[in-house]
């Protein structure tokens, strides 16, 4: 099978610079250069390609390369490639794991010039290096009308998390559009997570008891209760009871997750208590739960059945 | 003791050994036709990604008598006839729905659980978007192939509390389990090295092959068949050699490290960290990487050694004991063979598991406890194939902090834990 071939001159410096040590069956192991010298060299070389005619092939190999030993100096070149319909992803590629404020820059100012795909590409990105100062930007995106992109705006919104996140979000469960609902619901939770990494307890728990309230999905709703029980402590006892007898499977199937989550011996109690209150199939399910918390010397003695032998 | 307590004393422990012993939470009363489960109580599955392994497991599941699959997805046309072929001759109807596109068949709410035997790059995203769309899961290995993403799959499947299973089914194969508990229960002394195998190639190459005009998108999807991975002209080379190239196939750290470190994991007692330190070993092909735990054994790799694939040996101060596919364990002191029906009765007594792993996910979709290869244990697992191959592609040594889950003091490896995706996928 026919391969695309470099021009020598490239190939001379990019076989150096490829990061996958080849193993192809017939061929000698190419070897991988030092890790950590003339990298300089080498990224200039990459830069280089990034900005000539080279084709694709070329450019996606040097993307791969500086995404490994790439500096601000590689930024721009990588930033130029962003609205490029075939090369916008390999050059996020490069861009994300770079560790200067510039990928940020540049990937702010790509939200203005890029659309559909690519711009949902570019926030992808964003979310995932945690730009805080992307937020005004993605919230205004949050009521964008291609729903594709509103949804990766909330997906950004959730992993930068913090409260201005938050409170957009929280505006967007009740404005969004249905389709665009489920999108926004996880990108709470997700933000909850980042509230409580902060310290940030209270909010983080009244985003979760407002995506229970909200029109979600049922196993949404479950993963905000989830939160809800167990950032409540021990006053999250009560609430994972409600979750025992509720009619909603999602709902209690969590609660029988939790029940094997949540240690001590207030939540053995309430669990224990609310076994006979339970229809014989959740208590069979409930009492596995029990057993696998260790708690089977807690289970209640079985009653003799009626009729039975001695 | 009188006779009505010990009446009632054996009753409850006939009752909770039952509960205990008998993993299928099924009434017999509702059992319907020909001992399947009445449809009422049946879990209802989706197959996506339909190719060898796929089709091999999907039958597998299909055999369990509480599992009813309704769909199946494939980009390619030729798989989606053949698992949809597959699926309505079982239940002698033409009902089974098939999808080119997974998206179409995760927003069926009808469905409980999806297998996903996709090609390696697809493994995470596909799982993590099934458990936000409420679905539990079971996935074929690797299920990742980079740090974030296994990072990534357990957080979403602890927040959601959705099942997963990894496909590392020698978790639950009776000569496997029986040969981790004698390294588990101390019968071999302290432990002090694991050899594990590894197979064939450890990487493939990176290189795009001369484009071809792509197929009609109902023959076969290429835009859904690259998935998360860096766009690339069309060929149909990479279809059929998948192992042709790094984005297409994660390498044999985790072709076989997936199952190999797993057992090595288990049985050292680490399903809640990895090893520290990572040892080059100044070859190309892996043979003999080390890496080292906090408690000071060695995973040590190899691609000798063992009869059969996948192979695990554990040595203590009391002895030694291996396993591999096919072959019976052994050990020394011989001897302790002897133990092994004793010690896997006592294994699944106490754990209330089936030696079978599609039975132990099924069992785990009802009862809502973790599966034998939860994605927490898979994700600290996997680690082992991400840093391993980080450290083989860089050919030096690196250091790993498990609780951090990053290297120390270099950023070259820190930098190659993600990889941004094909938009729009995202993690």
């Amino acid at each position: 099978m026919k391969m695309l071939r470099m021009r020598p001159a490239l190939l001379a410096a990019v076989a150096a610079c490829v990061f996958v040590a080849l193993s192809l069956p017939l061929a000698a192991q190419v070897a991988q250069p030092p890790a950590g010298r003339e990298s300089g060299e080498e990224v200039g070389k990459l830069i280089a390609v990034l900005q000539s005619d080279a084709p694709p092939f070329d450019k996606d190999v040097a993307c791969r390369r500086l995404a490994v030993i790439g500096t601000k100096d590689a930024v721009p070149a990588l930033a130029g490639l962003l609205a490029d319909e075939k090369l916008s992803d390999i050059a996020r590629y490069g861009l994300e794991p770079i560790p200067d404020p510039s990928v940020d820059e540049a990937l702010r100012a790509a939200m203005a010039k890029v659309k559909g795909r690519l711009l949902i590409g570019v926030l992808n990105s964003i979310g995932n290096r945690r730009d805080q100062k992307a937020v005004p930007a993605l919230v205004k995106l949050l009521g964008e009308a291609d729903q594709g992109v509103a949804a990766a705006a909330a997906s950004a919104l959730g992993k930068i998390g913090g409260l201005q996140s938050a409170k957009a979000l929280e505006r967007a469960l009740g404005s969004a559009p249905a389709a665009l609902r489920p999108a926004v619901g996880d990108a709470c939770l997700w933000c909850a997570r980042t509230l409580l990494a902060e310290g940030k307890r209270k909010d983080a728990l009244a985003l979760y008891d407002r995506v229970r309230g909200s029109d979600l999905p049922p196993h949404i709703v479950a993963a905000a209760a989830r939160g809800a029980v167990l950032e409540r402590g021990s006053a999250g006892v009560r609430l994972l009871v409600e979750l025992l007898k509720s009619d909603n499977q999602e709902l209690f199937g969590m609660a029988l997750r939790l029940a094997r989550e949540m240690p001590g011996a207030e939540v053995t109690k309430a669990l224990v208590a609310e076994l006979a209150n339970l229809p014989v199939e959740r208590r069979d399910l409930l009492s596995q739960a029990l057993r696998d918390r260790g708690e089977a010397a807690a289970l209640p003695p079985v009653s003799k059945p009626q009729g039975a032998g001695s | 003791m009188g006779k009505k307590t010990d009446m009632t004393r054996r009753a409850f422990l006939r009752r909770t050994a039952a509960l205990v012993a008998v993993p299928a939470i099924i009434p017999s009363a509702a059992l319907g036709q020909e001992g399947r489960a009445a449809p009422s109580e049946r879990i209802v599955l989706g197959g996506i990604g339909m190719g060898g392994r796929g089709g091999g497991d999907l039958n597998w599941m299909m055999g369990q008598p509480d599992v009813q699959a309704v769909a199946i997805c494939d980009v390619r046309r030729d798989r989606r006839e053949r698992a949809k072929a597959m699926v309505d001759e079982r239940y002698g109807n033409k009902d089974c729905a098939a999808y080119r596109d997974l998206r179409e068949l995760l927003a069926r709410s009808d469905i409980d659980a999806v297998l996903i035997a996709t090609s390696d790059r697809w493994h995470t995203l596909a799982s993590v978007m099934a458990m936000k769309a409420g679905k539990d899961v079971y996935c074929e290995k690797p299920c990742a192939v980079t740090v974030a993403q296994s990072r990534i799959l357990a957080d979403t499947a602890r927040q959601y509390g959705r099942v997963f299973q990894a496909g590392t089914q020698r978790r639950s194969e009776g000569p496997f389990v029986f040969t981790v508990l004698l390294a588990r229960t101390g019968k071999l002394g302290k432990l002090s090295q694991i050899m594990v195998h590894i197979w064939g190639r450890l990487f493939a190459g990176h290189v795009w092959l001369q484009p071809q005009p792509e197929p009609p998108k109902e023959e076969l999807d290429w835009d859904l068949y690259l998935g998360p991975v860096p766009w690339r002209p069309y060929n149909r080379g990479y279809v059929d050699n998948r192992m042709g190239d790094s984005d297409l196939w994660a390498g044999g750290l985790h072709e076989w490290g997936a199952h190999t470190f797993d057992l090595c994991q288990w049985g050292n007692n680490s399903d809640r960290t990895s090893p520290l330190e990572y040892e080059f070993p100044n070859n190309d092909t892996g043979e003999g990487l080390v890496a080292r735990y906090a408690n000071g054994v060695e995973l040590v790799t190899t691609a000798g050694h063992f009869k059969g694939s996948c192979g695990v040996r554990f040595e203590g101060d009391g002895g030694w004991a291996q396993c591999s596919d096919g072959q019976q364990p052994e050990a020394e002191p011989k001897s302790l063979l002897d133990e092994q029906q004793k010690l896997l009765d006592e294994y699944v007594q106490q754990t209330g598991r089936a030696l079978d792993h599609v039975r132990d996910f099924f069992d785990c979709v009802k009862s809502r406890r973790l599966a034998a290869a939860n994605a927490e244990i898979a994700r600290r697992a996997h680690t082992i194939c991400h840093v391993g191959s980080i450290c083989m592609q860089l050919r030096r040594n690196v250091k790993w902090d498990p609780v951090k889950e990053e290297f120390i003091g270099d950023e070259e490896a820190n930098r190659m834990r993600s990889r941004a995706m094909r938009a729009p996928w995202v993690l």
